[in-house]
């Protein structure tokens, strides 16, 4: 009897030939918490070649956001992040940073060594304060982290307005609107 | 005497295949298991028979063939080659860059 069948996963996913039959699961994957594995046991069947697992973190991420980037900053309040994978695909429901300028990642992977990466990405800021679209990436070495991420605020901008007939000529008043594209 | 092969591609785990061969007129007349993956036929006469071949935790699951004695007979199994998907609890279908899944087979009563 081949059993157990130890399988690599790689990138969520692990191939191996495997006979029929009733199979306990367990799981050995750094940073999750192993005994979340479900299901818990599988039925291995003639004409069924796929068979989906999943298991459950329980590290918290905090993501502070100031507009200078350090812890004492003044908060942005309103920010949006969403967990990623290395591409930029979203997963799970995103999280709004509150008055202090959190926002917390929850059941995220941590483990003293060899710690998985956590990728995510900020989706939007107050509406005052520019932000980084970029996808980032952190490891956790214990259960909490938090990362401190700058939201600066709006540059002041000049804005002129002239007679497109009479160059230069400025206008006295009116209102310019930008809507973004 | 003809030899009837039964062969995993993907092990070389000896396993009991069971063996059942009928006549032409569809009497059973062999019912037995390999020794070795193989099993000895001594046919008393030279005419068309029909073989069946099971073992359930390969793929397929019964082979089914008519044969005439003349020469030996290898069959092809495999196990099942399935693909395993291990994603995120919490974050559904975040897959799980590295890991692994360990079966343990339960023992059937």
């Amino acid at each position: 009897m081949a059993s157990p069948y130890n399988i690599t996963i790689s990138s969520g996913t692990g191939e191996e030939g495997i006979l029929n039959g009733s199979y306990k699961v367990s799981a050995d994957v750094t940073g999750y918490e192993n005994s979340s594995i479900e299901p818990t046991s599988v039925n291995v069947v003639a004409g069924t070649n796929t068979y989906s697992f999943s298991i459950a973190a329980s590290g918290s991420l905090t993501l502070h956001v100031t507009e200078d980037g350090t812890s004492s900053g003044t908060p942005v309040v309103g920010a949006t992040f969403s967990r990623t994978d290395s591409k930029g695909t979203k997963y799970g429901d995103s999280v709004t940073t509150d008055s202090s300028g959190n926002a917390v990642l929850v059941n995220v992977p941590y483990a003293e060594a060899d710690a998985p990466i956590i990728y995510y990405v900020q989706t939007s800021s107050d509406g005052d304060h520019e932000f980084s679209s970029v996808v980032a990436s952190t490891t956790m070495t214990s259960s909490t982290s938090t990362i401190e991420i700058q939201n600066s605020a709006a540059a002041t901008r000049t804005i002129n307005l002239t007679d497109a007939n009479y160059a230069n000529l400025p206008i006295e008043s009116g209102t310019v609107t930008l809507t973004n594209n | 005497m003809v030899k009837i092969r039964c062969i995993n591609p993907k092990s070389i785990s000896i396993f009991n295949y069971k063996i059942k061969i009928y006549d032409e007129f569809g009497n059973l007349i062999e019912c037995g298991y390999t020794r070795n993956n193989t099993y000895i036929f001594n046919n008393k006469k030279c005419g068309l028979y029909r073989l069946e071949v099971f073992n359930r935790y390969l793929y397929p699951y019964i082979v089914r063939l008519y044969f005439i004695p003349t020469s030996n007979i290898y069959i092809y199994f495999n196990n099942n080659s399935s693909t395993f998907y291990l994603t995120d609890k919490n974050y559904i279908g975040l897959p799980i860059e590295r890991g692994e899944l360990r079966l343990w087979q339960v023992p059937t009563i």
